[in-house]
């Protein structure tokens, strides 16, 4: 852009918006470290659990979970470093961070309450991932990520249908095709269209 | 009679500016550059006007240890911006 006080035509105007407006598009910042993060670390946990619910004679194999610490400190590490370095926010990336706060809210809503849940917040849980997997696919329009919600959703269904002992390997498979391929998949994507 | 269309917004940059900024929630001065393909100094002096005419606030601050300025449109600015385009709309009959 040269000179400020150029008379502009209308027709000048409208190609002027339709091209920044088009430099505004695929703004939206590469969340799949997100995906991969918690991707690998809730298949550790669940799949450890597992292991040594079933192999070992350990008696408290929960504390696998104990993973989800380095987890977080990984996650806001990254968030810190991540948020100085962009230098634009689009709406679309504000929509999609509240997607997952209200996540992170209604999640901690139901730890706080597990016990009325009787301990079994896996299906709440995946259903609430789900939903932000989902919706974040859409804002994003990333099927993948879509697919990725609905399989969350089926692994619910799962939950409830198969039954007791096979029901726990639910958790494993969703978390790899709801997740990590999704997740796996959008790195590949942001990555080829930096 | 055809509307007159607004001045402020009226300009190559600053119509650049503006609709690069209703479409994101903040963009930093050196985005807006790179974006508009402005030189900084001609950048510093449209961002100024826009910002006095009440469309957009300019945040200054520190990224680390180097100064950042981030822009954000302004309610008057996004309701100036749709009526800018509404009256080209007119102008072009579309």
């Amino acid at each position: 852009m040269e000179t400020n006080e150029k008379e502009l035509k209308p027709e000048e105007s409208l190609q002027i918006i339709e091209k920044m407006i088009q430099h505004t598009k695929g703004n939206l910042h590469d969340s799949s470290f997100y995906f991969l993060l918690w991707g690998w670390i809730v298949l550790i946990g669940s799949s450890g659990q597992i292991i040594l619910e079933r192999f070992t004679d350990c008696n408290k194999p929960y504390l696998i979970w104990l993973i989800i610490i380095p987890g977080v400190i990984a996650n806001t590490i990254y968030g810190i470093r991540h948020g100085k370095r962009t230098c634009v926010s689009s709406h679309l990336d504000r929509l999609n961070l509240m997607i997952w706060i209200t996540f992170l809210v209604s999640y901690f809503i139901v730890i706080i309450f597990i016990k009325e849940f009787n301990y079994n917040i896996a299906p709440v849980i995946f259903l609430l991932a789900g939903n932000a997997t989902f919706l974040t696919g859409i804002v994003i329009k990333f099927k993948p990520l879509i697919f990725g919600g609905i399989i969350f959703w089926a692994g619910v269904l799962c939950m409830y249908i198969i039954p007791g002992d096979f029901a726990e390997f639910v958790s494993p498979i969703v978390i790899i095709f709801g997740y990590l391929i999704p997740g796996y998949m959008l790195k590949s994507y942001s990555k080829k269209n930096a | 009679m055809l509307k007159k269309l607004d001045a402020i917004i009226h300009s190559e940059l600053r119509l650049a500016i503006m609709s690069l900024l209703v479409s994101l929630e903040n963009a930093e001065f050196t985005y807006i550059k790179e974006k508009t393909e402005a030189t900084a100094g001609n950048l510093s002096v449209q961002l100024t006007k826009l910002e006095e005419a009440g469309y957009i606030t300019i945040n200054k601050g520190f990224k680390g240890k180097m100064p950042q300025t981030t822009c954000i449109i302004t309610k008057q600015g996004r309701e100036a911006f749709e009526q800018y385009v509404n009256d080209l709309k007119s102008y072009l009959k579309l």
